[in-house]
């Protein structure tokens, strides 16, 4: 294998590995939903 | 084999092959022609001194053996023939079965040559040229069946001979020379000098493929192993 | 022989430097290296052709130079320049006396071997076949000049000379047909690796093909060769991401929660749950399904709250179905079904907060006017049940997709650099405009 048929396996073992973590976090940018950009919905008096 | 004393320096003259009637003197470099089989050599009536040959690197030579048309040859003579722009050299074989070939090295290509008779249908290629018609690179006719191009014309001229020959090769004997090939790598040559035309057909060659044995050895190049 | 030595020497006679006759016998013509001089080698008393003051050009491979190419030494012994107009290239003469003679020919620091044929080459329409190979007409009726020669020649090579030259290329070789009125003859010439090349003669590198180069007409495409390796690798990764695609996003455990609400009716909000999350971090996937929805539209706002951050996790569906008759017949739109897959839950108990509203699309049923919103409600339609099935677990076929795109990216833009060259390339070509025949001849392999 020369080598930039072996940088581009490299290329596609990385894509892999990214689809592969991606699908372990449960992650996908084009979700329907995740978490909110205004965080989180506090309940009660914020006082302290 | 047959040894005979040269005429002028009276030095060993040695014909390898029976049908050839011409050999060249290895010493006086006179040229001897045999008339019969008995008989002793003779100068030539044409002056009968050949011309010295001038150094070159073919590494071809004089007792090289081989393989071509199916037989196991010697090379037992040589014709030097030189046109304006260049020389080559005709080599002679003789062939196991006592016949006798040509070997052409030119340009350091080689092209393996038989006389054939020009009797018959002849290509209009070859009927021009024996009319003393002008013919051009890249026309193409039929010889022994086969299509060939006309690859170069040319006026060539002896400069030198050695070993046996089939014929005298005086220094300055002029021929035209026409060569062909076609797509299968075969080759073919037409000459006509004032004695008339001759035709030689052929294929080209490779050093490898001859199987050579005895090359010439040349200072500063390893002689490959063939075979 | 007499002689011990296949170099014979000579002294010029116009700079009287001791030059090397290397091949003797084949040369006729002798550039003397000092001073440039033409000599006539056949002549014993050595002639001068043309005197030249010119200087040598510093050579890249400076005559008298051995080298070994594909098992054979060559030593290269003669040198010309030679010029068709607009392109000017270098030939360098090879000889080994037991192998004959070899050309060097260098364009655009490209090297090729040229090999001169014995055997013509077969005529077919327009292009010519040697062993079995096509070559198809890229140059045609060209005339090549030299314009600078060094060293020795087998024929009578003076600058000024020129033949007729026509090209046929198939990829990583050229096929050329040189003949004047006395000749013709036809040589290969095949394109050196760098490797090759530099192994057996030490020059510099060939360059690397980008945009703006001119390749030369038998270079083959370097990015056809990258795609070409490249496609297996791509298909591999292609069904690797596709046994990914099937092991990963199941979706398990689903739970049924079902609410109604009115349409132009309040809001309705109710909470589920809990739903437990294990360990990590996981996508979920809601299906909100609403049977009945007809002439109107449901907004589904889902929102997992973790129960110890308070953290939201936020979708939206709109489910909705219109239908009526018109002179095409029946018609009908819009889905009653949607599924959520939201993104990247951490593991802990969640509560899901479901807000839906339904609306009513159209003039049929009664109308009432709200004095609250200032706008006419449609009264009496019958409550719409909305089913939410929630499963751990999402297959996201979108990241799939973009993985697909990331893996296609680098052949593609092969593809296009490919496109670029052979545009190049082909710009180039004498004669009828480059055809999909020849575009498809530079995908070959040499």
């Amino acid at each position: 294998m020369n080598r930039s048929s072996f940088l581009y396996a490299l290329w596609c073992l990385s894509v892999m590995g990214l689809y592969l973590t991606a699908a372990s976090q449960g992650y996908s940018p084009f979700a329907d939903g995740g978490r909110t950009a205004s965080a989180a919905r506090a309940y009660g008096p914020t006082h302290k | 084999m047959q040894s005979v004393a040269c005429p002028t320096c009276g030095a060993d003259v040695i014909f390898r092959s029976a049908a050839l009637p011409v050999r060249v003197c290895d010493y006086c470099r006179t040229l001897v022609v045999r008339y019969n089989q008995g008989a002793q050599g003779q100068i030539t009536e044409n002056g009968g001194e050949a011309a010295i040959l001038p150094f070159d690197v073919s590494p071809i030579q004089i007792g090289t053996e081989g393989r071509c048309f199916d037989q196991n040859f010697q090379i037992i003579g040589r014709v030097r023939w030189a046109w304006d722009d260049g020389a080559w050299n005709e080599w002679l074989m003789l062939l196991a079965d006592g016949s006798h070939a040509w070997l052409g090295e030119a340009m350091g290509q080689f092209m393996a040559l038989r006389e054939v008779v020009l009797t018959g249908s002849l290509a209009q290629v070859i009927r021009r040229l024996m009319n003393d018609r002008p013919v051009k690179p890249g026309e193409s006719g039929n010889i022994d069946g086969q299509s060939y191009e006309v690859a170069d014309v040319r006026t060539v001229r002896c400069i030198g001979c050695e070993g046996e020959l089939p014929f005298t090769a005086p220094a300055g004997w002029e021929t035209l020379s026409v060569d062909f090939r076609n797509r299968d790598g075969r080759c073919a040559s037409f000459q006509k000098d004032r004695h008339g035309p001759t035709l030689y057909v052929g294929h080209h060659v490779t050093l490898a493929a001859l199987q050579p044995r005895n090359l010439r050895p040349l200072p500063g190049w390893s002689v490959p192993a063939y075979g | 022989m007499a002689e011990d030595d296949s170099v014979r020497s000579l002294s010029c006679p116009a700079c009287g430097g001791t030059i090397a006759l290397r091949a003797a016998g084949y040369t006729v013509t002798l550039a003397c290296e000092y001073c440039g001089t033409l000599i006539d080698a056949t002549d014993p008393a050595v002639r001068i052709i043309t005197r030249y003051n010119e200087m040598q050009a510093s050579l890249a491979i400076p005559l008298g130079t051995r080298g070994t190419l594909r098992g054979i030494e060559w030593e290269a012994i003669g040198w010309m320049e030679r010029s068709d107009g607009w392109a000017t290239w270098e030939e360098t003469l090879l000889f080994n006396p037991y192998e004959g003679y070899r050309w060097l020919i260098a364009q655009n620091g490209q090297w090729s071997l040229g090999t001169m044929l014995t055997a013509a080459p077969q005529r077919d329409g327009p292009d010519q076949i040697v062993g079995g190979r096509r070559f198809t007409p890229f140059y045609g009726g060209n005339t090549a000049r030299v314009t600078r020669v060094a060293g020795e020649f087998y024929w009578r090579v003076k600058p000024g000379e020129e033949v007729r030259a026509s090209d046929y290329v198939r990829p990583g070789f050229m096929l050329s047909l040189e003949q004047d009125d006395r000749e013709q003859g036809w040589t290969i010439s095949e394109l050196l690796t760098g490797r090759e090349i530099r192994a057996a003669f030490d020059v510099d590198p060939p360059p690397f093909w980008i945009p703006g180069m001119t390749p030369l007409a038998h270079q083959p495409s370097p990015y056809a060769r990258r795609i070409k390796d490249w496609w297996p690798i791509a298909a591999l990764s292609f069904v690797a991401l596709l046994v990914l695609l099937a092991l990963f996003g199941r979706t398990m455990q689903p739970q049924m929660f079902s609410l109604s609400v009115t349409p132009d009716g309040p809001t309705v909000s109710q909470t589920f749950g809990p739903i437990a999350l294990p360990l990590g971090k996981q996508a979920m996937t809601v299906e909100a399904l609403t049977p009945s929805v007809e002439q109107g539209w449901v907004d589904i706002d889902v929102s997992f709250v973790n129960r110890k951050t308070q953290d939201s996790y936020d979708a939206y569906a709109l489910n909705e179905h219109y239908s009526g008759q018109d002179s095409d017949g029946y018609w009908s739109e819009g889905a009653r079904s949607q599924t959520l897959k939201i993104a990247s839950l951490p593991a802990g108990t969640y509560d899901m907060v479901v807000d839906v509203q339904a609306h009513h699309w159209g003039s049929s049923g009664n109308w009432a006017f709200d004095s609250s919103s200032r706008t006419y409600k449609a009264e009496g339609q019958p409550p719409i049940e909305v089913n939410l099935t929630v499963a751990r677990g999402a297959r996201f076929t979108s990241n799939f997709w973009l993985a697909v795109l990331m893996i296609l990216v680098p052949p593609l833009l092969m593809l296009v650099l490919h496109i670029m060259f052979e545009n190049a390339r082909l710009a180039q070509k004498d004669g009828s405009p480059a055809d999909a025949d020849d575009w498809l001849r530079g995908m070959e392999s040499p």
